[in-house]
């Protein structure tokens, strides 16, 4: 397993008497685009603010580059983020914003400046205010200001929020960029799985507060593919049906389901040969789930 | 720090109400100053002087802004009496209290705060670029003050008698010291607060010697409880601000302690607040 950039231990934040947060553990490697999904309310937003360090947890703890407690303070600004709406001074134009920002981080130098509005699309914006920026516009000036200072882990809380698709694509495109281009690792969350599936290496589900599952890009799109779904009395002996038939994209789920993904067309074929083999066969079918049914279900109450 | 006081000088000059606080205060001032004569020989005024004087001793009677700048007898007038009139009056702590109000809650009313305060090792450097921004603020403020009267003076011909240079060196250092700390005790105020309405209106209270019946109530309370000759505005910033003037060389002891308690609590109120609370 490659370098763990964040690491979370039982990460907890309480308002009031609601948990908002309620002891997650999440884990994201070194250059990985690790989408955080969840429903509204469903704990995104906070967990990024703790991370962010704009917010202290109630309990638990968490590791950014392998320091906690009170070594945190010495990797903080090795993270970026950009939360909710872009904090942004609307009488101020493009330049002036990532210049304020630049300052503060002890950059200096127009060109680095030119060069992340160019990254983002804001090159041509000149001196137009920012209180008159397309939301579009806003969130990928939003990004330019989290790009400062060349951060290695890049927080983003819901960044396609409200745009339009075409808004959405160069977004997606702007983040993919990024992370190849730069190496950085990148925290999104949003609502919409069908958009973070295209960028996103991995995933993690927010339900309530909770973390109900992690898994990788691999993992969503064999859970979410096309596939035969056989449930049996024996799998380890449908395994060497299976086997004797040349079939050896399968996976054995649990003690009695068999998921086969190839030869999809062969359905009828595979139920013949595992009844063949004295296998009682309750259920064989050619089954998929969408992202959106693997999302509902994955945190229904 | 210094790069967060770079950034934070940086947006305080590119605001707008930087520009326009000054620019009023400075156009008002020249106005003010050269128009005196004419101002204060008016019949109107003179009435009104008069009311105000006889209701003096009425605490409640003295909410309200009162700028006086008293001729000498020959008609002329005194340089510091010229410069502090209006500062005594809180006119200056007015505007600068107004600023500092916008200034102090811009990045958290824009969110903008969220861009970088996370990534700041310790959070009490926030307070601190930010007193240091508003410090810059007030010194430019009294500045341009000083100029804007003497242009005053010269447009509207007056006689002018100079202080010794060390008394004015002495009531303008005290007078800036104090509208400083008057500025901390705000931007204390809006950072934990966060609320530039609340924070706005409690700043111009202040100014507008709004508590001075609440001070003037609790005087009284201490007197029952024995406290001879209560007078909790000589515990404040703002009270030391209306006091010190160019006959006030035996309180300087006394208005700097003032002023430094309040720089002390602001500043230790303000960063544990910072530190403590949720940036956003």
């Amino acid at each position: 397993m490659s370098e763990l950039i964040l690491q979370t231990h039982a990460l907890r934040k309480v308002y009031g008497t609601q948990a908002a947060v309620d002891g997650i553990d999440l884990k994201v490697e070194r250059g990985a685009i690790y989408g955080l999904i969840g429903k509204n309310g469903a704990g995104k937003t906070t967990t990024l603010k703790m991370i962010g360090g704009l917010s202290a947890p109630t309990s638990g703890s968490f590791s950014l580059f392998g320091k906690s407690g009170a070594e945190l303070a010495e990797v903080r600004g090795r993270v970026s983020c950009l939360i909710e709406d872009p904090g942004l001074f609307g009488n101020l134009t493009a330049y002036e914003n990532l210049k304020a920002k630049c300052l503060c981080y002890g950059i200096k130098g127009d060109d680095y400046i030119k060069k992340l509005l160019e990254l983002v699309g804001l090159a041509d914006v000149g001196k137009k205010k920012a209180k008159h920026f397309s939301l579009g516009m806003r969130q990928r000036l939003g990004i330019a200001l989290a790009m400062v200072g060349e951060p290695d882990l890049l927080v983003l809380d819901e960044p396609i929020n409200g745009l339009d698709p075409e808004g959405i694509v160069e977004i997606r495109d702007m983040l993919t960029q990024i992370s190849k281009e730069k190496g950085i690792t990148i925290l999104i969350s949003s609502h919409i799985l069908e958009e973070l599936s295209k960028v996103a290496t991995h995933y993690g589900i927010m339900s309530k507060g909770r973390l109900v599952e992690q898994l990788t890009a691999e993992e969503l799109s064999e859970r979410c593919s096309l596939r035969i779904e056989a449930v049996v009395d024996r799998p380890e002996l449908a395994s060497t049906v299976l086997d004797n038939l040349g079939i050896t994209n399968y996976k054995v789920v649990d003690k009695e389901t068999l998921n086969i993904m190839e030869r999809l067309e062969d359905v009828a074929y595979i139920n013949r040969e595992l009844n063949k083999a004295g296998l009682l066969v309750s259920k064989i079918a050619v089954n998929n789930e969408s992202l959106e049914s693997f999302f509902l279900n994955t945190t229904a109450d | 720090m210094l790069n967060m006081i770079r950034m934070e000088l940086y947006r305080m000059v590119r605001m707008k109400s930087f520009w326009v606080i000054l620019i009023i205060v400075a156009v008002m001032n020249v106005v003010t100053v050269a128009l005196n004569d004419v101002i204060t020989d008016s019949p109107e005024l003179q009435q009104a002087i008069e009311a105000a004087e006889s209701e003096k001793d009425d605490p409640v009677a003295n909410i309200g802004m009162s700028i006086s700048m008293k001729r000498n007898d020959d008609g002329s007038y005194g340089f510091l009496e010229i410069i502090t009139s209006a500062a005594k009056g809180m006119l200056c702590a007015l505007f600068i209290g107004i600023f500092t109000v916008i200034f102090a809650t811009a990045d958290f009313n824009s969110g903008y705060i969220k861009n970088y305060g996370g990534a700041v090792k310790h959070r009490y450097n926030l307070v601190f670029a930010k007193a240091v921004a508003v410090l810059a603020y007030t010194v430019i403020f009294f500045v341009l003050f000083i100029i804007s009267s003497c242009l005053g003076v010269y447009i509207g011909g007056h006689k002018i008698v100079m202080d010794p240079a060390g008394k004015i060196f002495e009531v303008l250092a005290v007078q800036g010291v104090l509208h400083v700390v008057f500025a901390w005790v705000i931007m204390a105020l809006c950072l934990i607060l966060r609320n530039n309405l609340i924070s706005m209106i409690v700043s111009c209270c202040i100014s507008m010697h709004v508590f001075a019946a609440l001070y003037s109530l609790a005087d009284k309370g201490l007197e029952k409880l024995g406290w001879k000759n209560a007078a909790i505005s000589d515990y404040t910033v703002s009270g030391r601000i209306m006091k010190y003037g160019i006959d006030s060389r035996n309180i300087l002891g006394s208005t700097l302690v003032v002023a430094l308690a309040f720089a002390v609590v602001s500043a230790l109120v303000g960063s544990l607040w910072m530190t403590k609370k949720d940036l956003v």
